[in-house]
C-alpha cells in the first residue's frame, strides 16, 4: 500500500542520521583505525568513505520514495 | 611561478564572468524566467558555499596536521541532510510560512518577535562569523603570494614570507563591492537574490573541478596511483590511537550545528529556498558534493608532506603541488577554486549578516532615535540600503582586522572551527523554538547572551594571541590572579582541547539557562501564538493566526507605513489586493485583523519580524490577543487526536450496533419464515377437512334422490371433518394465545398426581385392550401451584401420543410420577418405534409430527406437544424429551412444588404466599 510504503520511508528518513551517527562515531569506528590496508588503502580511510557513500545512496533511495512534500498552505512571498 | 599581472588579469576576467552570470540571473529573474535558476541543482551547489577556502586550504591542511579529522567537518552536515526530515524540512516550511529574512529574524520570530533578541543574535553572528571572514581574506592572500612567488625551486609558499596585508585589504574592498553591487541592489519584499545564488553556483562547480583536477594530478600524475600515495604517508597521520576522540565527537557536532546556524547557510537553504521539494535533492546531492570534494584531500595531504620540502605551509599544499610538478595551468585553477570558494562564502555571509545588521540592529535604533524620517515616502528603503552597505563594509573591515591582529601562525581550520562554536550558540535556541512550545524570549536570551560570552571568553579572544587582548598573564593564571576563571581551564576543567573545552562550557552553560529561561515563567500570549505556529508549522495554517491579534488602525496610517517601507507603487499593489480580496471595489481596504498581519508579514520580509512589529506597533491602537482562540489553535493538535478517538469509539460503537441489527434482523426473518410456515401449515391443515367436506356437501346438494343410508353416512363424515376443524383451530387459538398472550386460567394450589389419575382415566378409552397403561409410582401428597385442567390437557396429551403411536408388539406405556429435589415429575414413556433422531430438536416445534414415521394412521395437527410445551413454560415447569437409547420415547413433565407447611393451607389466595410461591416458580 502506498501510504503504508510512504510510513516507513519516513520513519528510515527519521532513523538515518541516527544508523550514520553510531557508525561513525567511537566506539563503532575506532576497532578499524588498526594499520591493515585494502587494495593499498588504510582500512579506516576505507570504513569511513564506504559508510559516507552508503549514507549518501540511502539518502536519495529514501529521497525517490518520499511523497513530494505538499506545497505550503500560503507563500506569503509572492514570486517576481 | 606565474606573473602576478597575469594572476590578477585572470581574477579579474572570472570576477567579471561571474558579475556577466549574476546580472542574467537577476534580469532572468526579474523578467519571471526563472527556468534553471530554481532547479534542485542550483539550489544544492548554492548550498555548497559550505565549501569555502576552509575546506578549498584548509581540509588538506587540517588532514596534513591530524589525518582523518578533516572528514568531521563535512560528516556533520552529511548527517543533517540526510536526516532532513527531521529538521531542515521543518525550518524551510516556516522560512517559507513566516517569510524569515535571516537565522536572527526567525529566531526573534519565534519568541514572540522579540527586538531585544534579534539584536543579541545579530551581535552574535556578526562577531562569530569575523574569523570565519578573516579566514577568506587569509587564504585569498596567501594562495596569491603563493602562486606569484612559487616555483619549482621555492615551493614553499607562504610558511616563511610575512602576509601581504597591503593585498588583503584590497582583496576585501574588491570583496565589498561586489557584494554591494549585487546583495544590496533593491530591498525586496524577499530577500532572495537569484543572480547571486546563480553566480556561487557557478562558482562550487568551479571548485570542485579545480580540487579534482589537482586531486587526480596528484595521484595518477605525481604519485603512482592510489595505493602509492597511501604508501607515503607516515605510519602516525592515519592510525593516531587517539584520533576518535572527544575532538571527534566535538567537531562533528559542531560542523552538524553549523550547517544549521549559520548565517549564509540559513540564506541559502532556508531563506533562498524556491521550492520545498528541492530539499529531497538536496538530500542526497548535497552529501555526494562533500563526498566529492574531500576524496582526494588526503592523497595531497600525504603527497605535500612527502615530497614538498620540510617546513612548507600544509594549507597551501593544493596551490604548491602542482607548482612544484611544474604544471602551472592547474595551479591556476586550484588558485581560482580557492578564489571561488573564499568570495562566494564572504558575498553571501556578508549579505546574510548586513541584512541582520540593517534589520536587528540599525533599524531599531533609527526608529528609536529619529534618524529616519517617517513622513517621508522612501525614506525608510533609503536607510535600509545605505545600512546594509555600510554593514557590508564595516564587515569585511573587522574580517579584515581580525586577520591583522590575530594569532599569526594559527591553521585555516582552527579559525574556522571559532565562528563555528560561536554561532553554534544558536542551536539550543533554535532547535528548542522549533519543538518545544513552552521555550520562551527570556530563556532564550539568557541562553544566546551566556553561552556568547563564555564562546568569546574561553575561544575567541584567546585567539588573538596573548598580548594583543588578553594579556599573558591572564590566559595563564586567569584574571587578578584567578586560577579558576583562565579562559581555557575555567573552573579548573584543563587537560582538553581549547575547542573543545569551551564549546563544552559555553553550549552545556547556554542549554541550562535556555531551559531554566523559559521554565521560569509563563510565556506571553505573543509568544505563545508563535510558537504554536512553529512548532506545528505542519498543521496550522499560517492563516489560523491572522484573525488572533485584535488591533485597530487607521487604513490611511497603515498606507504611509507601507509606502516608506514597500515603496508607493508595490504598496498601492498590496492595498488594491486586499481591497478586492475584500470584496471592494476600489479605495483603500478596510483595515481588518487580517489585513493588518498579512501586512505587517509583508513589511516583515524587508525589515525582519521584530522591527515589523515595532512599526506596525506605532500606528495601532488596542492592540489584544485573543486567549481562548490563541490555546484554541494550540490545543489543536490535541484536539484532532481526541476527534480521531471518538471517531474510532463511535466507529466500534456503531459496528456493535450494526452487529445486533444484523442478529435482530436475521431473528425478524426467521420468524417471518416461521410465521409463513405456519400461515401455510395452518392452511394446509385446513384445507384437507374442508376438501372432503365441501365435496360431500356437494354430493349431497346435486343428488337429491341420495340413498337416505347413504346420505346419513355423508353427513357424518361432514360432521366429523367439522369437529376436526374445529379442533385443530381451536389448538391454533389456544397456541397463540399461550405464545403471546397472557394465560387466563387461575393458578391454585393442587395435587398434580389427582389430574394424572384424571388423565390416565380419559385414556384408558383410547388404550382399550391393545395397550396397556402402568403407573407403578406415584409422589404422593405433592402440592403445586397450576391449573388443573391445563396440566391434566397436558397428560392427556403426552399418554394418548405415547397410546396411538405405539406400534410395539406388546404396546406398553409406563407412567410414573415422582418427587425429586422439591421438584414434582411425571414421566410417560412407551416401548413403541421412539423419536427419532432427526425429529429430537424440533419435537416441540408446531406441526411437527414426531410420529410420522410410524405409520399407524392416527393424524393430528402436531400442534399438541407444542401446546403442551408452552402450558408446562406457563405453569413455571418445563416439558422435556428425555434422551434415550432409541428404544421408545419418554417425555419427562416437571412442575416445582411447594413446601410442605404451605401446601397444607387448603385455600391459596393470600396475596405474600402467592408470591412467593411465584419467586418459587420462577
Amino acid at each position: 500500500m502506498a501510504g503504508e510504503r510512504g510510513t516507513r520511508a519516513r520513519d528510515a528518513a527519521r532513523l538515518l542520521p541516527l544508523v550514520g551517527l553510531f557508525l561513525l562515531l567511537p566506539p563503532v569506528i575506532t576497532p578499524f583505525a588498526i594499520p591493515v590496508d585494502v587494495l593499498g588503502v588504510p582500512l579506516v580511510v576505507l570504513y569511513l568513505f564506504a559508510v559516507w557513500l552508503g549514507l549518501i545512496v540511502a539518502a536519495a533511495l529514501l529521497a525517490r520514495r518520499l511523497a513530494p512534500p505538499t506545497p505550503p498552505a500560503e507563500d506569503p512571498r509572492p514570486r517576481a | 611561478m606565474l606573473s602576478a599581472n597575469l594572476v590578477l588579469g585572470i581574477a579579474l576576467l572570472y570576477v567579471v564572468l561571474l558579475f556577466g552570470v549574476a546580472f542574467v540571473g537577476d534580469q532572468r529573474a526579474r523578467a519571471g524566467r526563472l527556468g534553471w535558476l530554481r532547479s534542485p541543482v542550483v539550489y544544492t551547489l548554492s548550498i555548497s558555499i559550505y565549501c569555502t577556502s576552509w575546506t578549498f586550504y584548509g581540509a588538506v591542511g587540517s588532514a596534513a596536521r591530524s589525518g582523518l579529522e578533516f572528514a568531521t567537518i563535512y560528516l556533520g552536515p552529511t548527517l543533517v541532510f540526510a536526516g532532513w526530515w527531521l529538521l531542515l524540512r521543518k525550518l524551510v516550511r516556516i522560512g517559507h510560512v513566516h517569510g524569515a529574512t535571516s537565522i536572527a529574524d526567525m529566531i526573534s520570530s519565534r519568541y514572540g518577535k522579540s527586538a531585544t533578541l534579534a539584536a543579541l543574535a545579530t551581535a552574535i553572528a556578526v562577531v562569530g562569523i569575523t574569523p570565519y571572514i578573516a579566514l577568506q581574506l587569509r587564504a585569498v592572500t596567501a594562495s596569491i603570494d603563493v602562486i606569484t612567488s612559487a616555483s619549482p625551486e621555492n615551493p614553499s609558499g607562504l610558511s616563511t614570507a610575512a602576509a601581504n596585508y597591503h593585498a588583503a585589504f584590497w582583496i576585501a574592498a574588491g570583496m565589498a563591492l561586489f557584494t554591494i553591487l549585487f546583495g544590496t541592489r533593491n530591498v525586496d519584499a524577499k530577500e532572495q537574490h537569484h543572480g547571486v545564488v546563480a553566480a556561487i553556483a557557478l562558482e562550487a562547480v568551479v571548485k570542485l573541478v579545480a580540487l579534482f583536477s589537482v586531486g587526480v594530478l596528484v595521484v595518477f600524475g605525481i604519485c603512482n596511483g592510489v595505493a602509492d600515495s597511501f604508501a607515503r604517508a607516515a605510519p602516525r597521520l592515519l592510525h593516531a590511537p587517539d584520533a576518535f576522540g572527544t575532538r571527534w565527537l566535538a567537531i562533528t557536532f559542531l560542523s552538524a550545528a553549523a550547517v544549521i546556524c549559520l548565517p549564509r547557510q540559513f540564506q541559502v537553504t532556508v531563506v533562498e529556498n524556491s521550492e520545498e521539494r528541492h530539499l529531497r535533492t538536496a538530500s542526497w546531492l548535497f552529501p555526494l558534493y562533500l563526498f566529492l570534494i574531500t576524496l582526494f584531500v588526503l592523497p595531497i595531504a600525504i603527497a605535500g608532506l612527502s615530497l614538498l620540502p620540510r617546513g612548507s605551509n600544509p594549507d597551501m599544499f593544493v596551490l604548491t603541488l602542482p607548482m612544484w610538478a611544474g604544471h602551472d595551468a592547474v595551479g591556476l585553477l586550484a588558485f581560482l577554486g580557492g578564489f571561488s570558494s573564499a568570495t562566494s562564502m564572504v558575498i553571501v555571509a556578508c549579505i546574510a549578516l548586513s541584512t541582520m545588521i540593517s534589520n536587528h540592529l540599525l533599524m531599531p535604533l533609527a526608529l528609536r532615535f529619529r534618524w529616519v524620517h517617517l513622513n517621508a515616502s522612501g525614506e525608510v528603503r533609503r536607510f535600509l540600503l545605505a545600512s546594509r552597505r555600510v554593514s557590508i563594509c564595516g564587515l569585511l573591515l573587522l574580517g579584515f582586522l581580525y586577520f591583522r591582529y590575530s594569532g599569526k601562525g594559527e591553521a585555516l581550520a582552527a579559525i574556522g572551527l571559532i565562528s563555528f562554536a560561536g554561532v553554534a550558540q544558536f542551536l539550543p535556541s533554535l532547535l528548542g523554538g522549533l519543538f518545544w512550545r513552552n521555550a520562551n524570549a527570556t530563556g532564550a536570551i539568557a541562553g544566546l547572551a551566556a553561552g556568547g560570552a563564555l564562546w568569546a571568553y574561553t575561544l575567541f579572544l584567546p585567539s588573538f594571541g596573548p598580548g594583543v587582548v588578553f594579556p599573558a598573564a591572564l590566559l595563564h593564571d586567569g584574571p587578578f590572579g584567578l586560577g579558576l576563571l583562565r579562559p581555557q581551564a575555567l573552573f579548573g576543567l584543563s587537560g582538553f582541547d581549547p575547542l573543545v573545552h569551551a564549546l563544552f562550557w559555553s553550549l552545556s552553560v547556554n542549554t541550562l539557562l535556555f531551559v531554566l529561561g523559559s521554565l521560569a515563567r509563563e510565556p506571553r500570549p505573543i509568544e505563545r501564538l508563535q510558537a504554536t505556529l512553529f512548532v506545528d508549522v505542519f498543521r496550522t495554517p499560517a492563516e489560523a493566526a491572522s484573525g488572533l491579534i485584535r488591533r485597530t488602525a487607521a487604513p490611511e496610517d497603515l498606507r504611509v507605513l507601507a509606502e516608506r517601507i514597500l515603496g508607493a507603487a508595490e504598496t498601492w499593489r498590496v492595498f488594491e489586493q486586499a481591497a478586492r480580496e475584500q470584496g471592494l471595489e476600489h479605495g483603500p481596504p478596510i483595515a481588518t485583523d487580517t489585513f493588518i498581519t498579512q501586512l505587517e508579514r509583508k513589511l516583515a520580509g524587508s525589515i525582519g519580524a521584530a522591527s515589523a512589529r515595532a512599526m506596525i506597533s506605532e500606528v495601532v491602537t488596542l492592540e489584544s490577543i485573543s486567549l481562548d482562540e490563541l490555546v484554541q489553535i494550540a490545543d489543536d493538535t490535541r484536539r484532532v487526536r481526541e476527534h480521531s478517538r471518538q471517531l474510532q469509539e463511535k466507529s466500534t460503537q456503531l459496528e456493535a450496533a450494526a452487529g445486533q441489527l444484523r442478529d435482530a434482523n436475521a431473528r425478524l426473518r426467521r420468524l417471518d419464515q416461521e410465521k409463513d410456515d405456519f400461515l401455510s401449515q395452518v392452511s394446509h391443515e385446513v384445507r384437507t377437512p374442508m376438501t372432503s367436506i365441501r365435496s360431500f356437501a356437494q354430493i349431497l346438494l346435486e343428488t337429491p334422490d341420495l340413498d337416505p343410508q347413504l346420505a346419513q353416512h355423508y353427513m357424518r363424515i361432514i360432521h366429523e371433518e367439522s369437529v376436526r376443524l374445529t379442533r385443530l383451530l381451536d389448538s391454533t387459538l389456544d397456541l397463540a394465545a399461550l405464545e403471546h398472550g397472557e394465560p387466563s386460567w387461575p393458578r391454585n394450589v393442587i395435587d398434580p398426581d389427582a389430574a394424572l389419575e384424571r388423565a390416565i382415566l380419559s385414556c384408558q378409552g383410547l388404550a382399550g385392550t391393545r395397550v396397556q397403561l402402568l403407573s407403578p409410582a406415584r409422589a404422593g401428597g405433592v402440592r403445586v401451584l397450576a391449573n388443573e385442567d391445563r396440566l391434566c390437557q397436558v397428560f392427556i396429551n403426552l399418554i394418548s401420543n405415547a397410546i396411538k403411536y405405539n406400534t410395539g408388539e406388546a404396546p406398553q406405556v409406563t407412567i410414573r410420577s415422582a418427587l425429586r429435589d422439591g421438584v414434582y415429575e411425571v414421566e410417560v414413556a412407551d416401548n413403541g418405534p421412539g423419536i427419532r433422531a432427526a425429529e429430537r430438536d424440533r419435537i416441540f416445534a408446531k406441526f411437527v409430527r414426531g410420529w410420522a414415521h410410524t405409520q399407524t394412521g392416527a393424524s393430528g395437527a402436531g400442534l399438541g406437544l407444542a401446546i403442551s410445551w408452552q402450558i408446562m413454560r406457563r405453569l413455571g415447569g418445563a416439558l422435556a424429551l428425555v434422551p434415550g437409547d432409541g428404544r421408545g420415547g419418554c417425555f419427562r413433565v416437571t412442575l416445582p412444588a411447594l413446601p410442605r407447611e404451605q401446601s397444607d393451607q387448603p385455600d391459596f389466595a393470600a396475596g405474600a404466599a402467592l408470591a412467593s410461591a411465584r419467586a418459587l416458580t420462577r
